[in-house]
């Protein structure tokens, strides 16, 4: 029982990280219908900039470089905006001049482009593992810090990713709804063509979403590396992937989805490998699994919205 | 070009209807036909009837489900209710492949050619559900492979010929010029030998002489024993070449008869008034 | 008639729907495969035997991609998985079953060798075709998550399922191949099977795209609606194509285990699905000469760059390369190197228009 309660409290905070990058292949995917698998490293940069805002000192091309060695709460904002950039720039380069070209052109720019991501940053920061710094805030005094819930053990630094991931799901979900820019979005989303018409300039739209998304993505990076306490340039390719999964299984295009998706995919994961034989070894195949047989049962996802080739 | 009749027969197949018999009953026949999408009811309740050997003509403005109905007819589409019978097999549950081998062939209103194609090869994938090499056939490149491919090959440039589109034949077909991509579309769909062509706005984007050319072109293949359905909005071409003609608005049947029994059928014109006023 | 046909075209629209000569193509064809040939005649270092041994195993694999992705237009991101399928299936059936549990001498089973280069081939055939099903209904981007899935599913397979493949430590001691005792145990001799096998591969795909399945194969990627409504069974030749594709690098997986004599999960990384992506965008897609090329100078070009010291300490530079060739290609040259030249989807290319026979004529 106990055991249980730890377990759904672990897939609880790996789900609000993929709900955060989620965000991001939702959004995107829901207005320019483009799986932009660069988020996966976006999300990776999204940690390694935050360790590089934290330190003192980092081994960059090889070469130690000085470094302000910030609280983990200034590094994070910093690890957004920066990626956020790095967003938009990719957006710019590898996927605008693809609008218009055949989807298939624009999904292998998308793999393109998150290849060269992933080897650029092992050229930057090296192929070892790099080690994410303690927040003193949540670690100093150890498991005081802690307190029992329903029997698990909950660190205040979970409870802290729940809450942040909460609050940056319902900021985001108002903004999409109420202010002129999420209305806009939306309008793109439903037809892009005619939201020109009317006046949307879907190109800026287009690029708010990414940074939206990529900043999204920084943050999951930020709280992952402070949960995990480390960074490697491969690791955005799984929650990258999962994180799209997660998008798909609450039905692409619906942020409430990707939070509800990112939830799901979380506690699966977290009590499939707990409790099924071999589970641990096989955790990365549960997200697969579970989006051939979301596809092929339901392919709209748990909240809708079609992905079917025909209508 | 091909103009005589002779070589139009080599092009267009006749289907094994004895000439004389166009009375002989329906071709194809929707029971109380039904698409919706989400709340939208794009055809509602249609039943429409296709006498064999003639030219029909299925008009309505924008939006009044037409190209829905041949959607669904089709089996693009699943339809929501209703049935669909043609030449006495029911066929609304069949995947479009099997229907288009049972004998009905379309053009799409937006043409949807094969870009990078040649406008052979376009007219030769009509010929796919009447011929059979498998695998190992075209690997092996049987007598039997080869034979069919000759074939195909044939009838294809003889219907291009009859389309008169001879000279474009080994063209990409994104490359031609649109009149000609929309007879390229009538050509493919020719090759799948149908007895039950379905036009959906052939005319759409052609200038006069084209048109006129067009409307030459759907008699003679009229008279070689094919049953035509035929979406237009110009009524000038509507009128002068369909033997009958059914209206559609919202979704619904509203009349149907010869051209000039429709043409003044007050709820035609009202359908048509009341959409521009 | 057919006269009047062929004056009106243009004598480069005359070569693609099949009237022109293909005497250039043929001799080019045939310059190459003397050269291919010959060529470890002239080299002094088994090295660039080893090399080009590596680079036919991409040629085929990329040939056999670029039937599910640049005839069928189907983005498929796992198709290493049916590489690793044929290297485990003739590792498995050699080491794990005849010589470990049936305790059979490999040697005196030569034959078996050669039977699993198909049947490597057979099974990731058959394991495509399954797997193809249930993307049937799915769009390009969804199949492309999906299949990743299916490539990391396999690998993860592959390195768990220690009683079947041994886990992370990998299956040794396939046994090299050997006919009525003479065995390819040379870089020399592995050349020429590697060679054999490449062009056998490119006749049979060249074969079959130029026919009525491969013009359905693209008719499908050109517009898949209306390929079903011309009456092509779509499902049934996604499936074809799936196979298809499958059954070559099934085929190249059980070859490299015998290569090798060693199969390891590190063999098929997701990296090598990429990889083999790429070498089918280079070439281009949608023609059987490109991603061969595709393959040939972009393999050269990563295994050369391997004797770099600066690539050797830093081996993200070819990934990084890698990446900015498929972004920058895609934003400039969407069609690949050789894109311009499609390929014909006819049987015979060569031969001029037949005249339409006598008997169609009248009817
Ligand atoms: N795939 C679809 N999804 C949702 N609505 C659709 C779809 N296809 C058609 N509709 C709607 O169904 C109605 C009928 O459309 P349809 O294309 O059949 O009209 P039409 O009579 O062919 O018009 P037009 O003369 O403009 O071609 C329209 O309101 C259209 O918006
Ligand atoms: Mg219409």
């Amino acid at each position: 029982m106990e055991q249980l309660a730890q377990q759904l409290m672990n897939g609880l905070m790996l789900g609000c990280l993929y709900a955060l990058i989620a965000v991001g292949y939702t959004m995107v995917y829901g207005i320019i219908e483009l799986i932009n698998f660069a988020f996966g490293e976006l999300f990776m940069f999204g940690t390694f900039i935050s360790i590089a805002m934290m330190v003192d000192t980092i081994t960059l091309f090889g070469r130690p470089v000085p470094m302000p060695g910030l609280s983990f709460f200034l590094a994070v904002p910093i690890a957004m905006v920066a990626v956020a950039a790095m967003g938009v720039t990719i957006e710019r380069l590898a996927y605008r001049p693809l609008r218009n070209a055949p989807r298939l052109a624009a999904l292998i720019s998308a793999i393109g482009m998150s290849i060269f991501l992933m080897n650029f940053s092992q050229a930057i920061f090296g192929s070892k593992q790099v080690f994410f710094p303690d927040v003193p805030i949540f670690t100093e005094a150890g498991l005081a810090k802690s307190l029992t819930i329903g029997g698990a053990q909950v660190t205040y630094l979970q409870l802290f990713v729940v809450f942040i991931t909460v609050v940056a799901m319902v900021a985001l979900n108002l903004f999409v709804q109420r202010t002129r820019v999420g209305r806009a979005m939306r309008a793109s989303a439903q037809d892009k063509q005619t939201s020109a018409l009317m006046g949307v300039n879907v190109n800026r739209v287009i690029a708010i979403t990414f940074i939206i998304g990529s900043a999204m993505g920084a943050l999951a990076g930020g709280l992952y590396g402070a949960v995990y306490h480390f960074a490697r340039p491969d690791m955005g390719f799984f929650p990258g992937l999962k994180a799209f999964i997660a998008a798909v299984l609450g039905g692409i295009g619906n942020i409430p989805g990707a939070f509800l998706g990112g939830l799901v995919l979380g506690m699966i994961e977290s009590l499939a490998s707990a409790y099924l034989p071999m589970g641990s070894q096989y955790r990365d195949a549960f997200a697969f699994v579970i989006l051939i047989l979301l596809l092929s049962f339901k392919p709209s996802g748990l909240l809708g919205s079609t992905v079917s080739e025909k209508a | 070009m091909a103009e005589t009749i002779g070589e139009m027969g080599s092009a267009v197949q006749s289907p094994s209807r004895p000439e004389g018999q166009s009375s002989a009953g329906l071709l194809l026949e929707t029971r109380r036909l039904t698409k919706t999408f989400g709340g939208l009811v794009a055809v509602n309740s249609v039943d429409f009837q296709v006498a064999r050997g003639e030219i029909l003509g299925l008009i309505g403005p924008n939006g009044a489900g037409k190209t829905t109905l041949f959607n669904v007819v089709t089996g693009v589409y699943e339809a929501t209710s209703g049935e669909v019978e043609f030449d006495g097999r029911v066929i609304h549950h069949a995947r479009p492949s099997k229907i288009t081998s049972m004998g009905i062939a379309r053009t799409f209103q937006n043409i949807r050619l094969f870009a990078e194609m040649t406008a052979l090869e376009n007219v030769m994938v009509g010929r796919h559900c009447r011929t059979k090499t498998g695998p190992f056939g075209v690997v092996l490149r049987t007598r039997g492979a080869l034979a069919e491919e000759r074939e195909a090959r044939a009838r294809s440039i003889a219907l291009l010929e009859y389309m008169g589109l001879g000279a474009a034949a080994g063209e990409v077909s994104r490359n031609l010029p649109y009149g000609s991509q929309r007879r390229l579309e009538i050509a493919r769909a020719l090759a799948t030998d149908p007895k039950l062509l379905f036009l959906d706005e052939p005319a759409a984007g052609m200038n006069p002489q084209e048109t006129q050319s067009l409307v030459g072109l759907v008699r003679k293949i009229r008279d070689e024993g094919l049953t035509i359905v035929l979406i237009e909005h110009d009524m000038r071409m509507v009128m002068g070449i369909c033997d009958r003609v059914v209206v559609l608005d919202h979704g619904e049947k509203i009349a149907e008869g010869t051209p000039s029994e429709v043409r003044s059928d007050p709820k035609v014109i009202e359908a048509y008034l009341g959409k521009s006023a | 008639m057919p006269d009047q046909f062929k004056t009106k075209m243009n004598p480069l629209a005359a070569a693609l729907a099949g009237g022109g000569s293909t005497a250039v193509q043929r001799a080019i064809i045939g310059a190459l495969l003397v050269f291919a040939v010959t060529l470890p005649f002239m080299l002094q270092s088994n090295r660039w035997l080893t090399l080009f041994t590596i680079v036919f195993i991409y040629v085929v694999l990329a040939s056999g991609l670029n039937i599910v992705v640049g005839f069928t237009g189907l983005l498929d991101l796992g198709y290493v998985a049916f590489y690793a399928i044929g290297g485990y299936f003739t590792a498995v059936v050699m080491v794990q079953v005849v010589r470990n549990k049936w305790g059979i001498e490999l040697d005196s089973v030569w034959w078996m060798v050669w039977m699993n280069l198909l049947l490597g081939g057979v099974v990731a055939a058959i394991a495509g075709a399954i797997l193809g099903y249930p993307t049937l209904r799915l769009r390009g981007d969804y199949l492309a998550i999906m299949t990743l899935g299916f490539h990391e599913i396999i690998r993860i397979v592959a390195n768990n399922w220690v009683g079947l493949t041994r886990g992370p430590s990998g299956i040794s001691g396939i046994p090299k191949p050997s006919i009525f005792g003479f065995d390819f145990n040379t870089a020399f001799r592995f050349y020429y099977l590697a060679l054999f096998m490449a062009i056998v591969s490119l006749f049979v795909i060249s074969r079959m795209v130029r026919s009525r399945i491969g013009r359905a194969w693209t008719a499908i990627r050109e517009d898949e609606v209306a390929a079903e409504a011309m009456g092509i069974h779509t499902s049934r030749y996604k499936l074809l194509a799936y196979a298809s594709g499958g059954f070559f690098a099934g085929t190249m997986g059980a070859f490299l285990g015998h290569y090798l004599n060693f199969i390891h999960p590190s063999n098929f990384k997701l990296m090598e699905s990429i990889t083999v992506l790429s070498l089918v965008v280079l070439g281009g897609m949608g023609n059987v000469a490109g991603p061969a090329l595709g393959a040939i100078i972009w393999m050269t070009l990563l295994e050369w760059l391997r004797d770099f010291e600066f690539v050797q300490d830093h081996p993200e530079v070819r990934g990084m390369l890698m990446g900015i060739v498929l972004v920058t290609l895609m934003v400039f040259r969407p069609k690949g190197l050789l894109g311009s030249r499609r390929v014909s989807l006819e049987m015979k290319p060569g031969s001029p228009a037949p005249p339409v026979p006598k008997e169609v004529q009248g009817g």
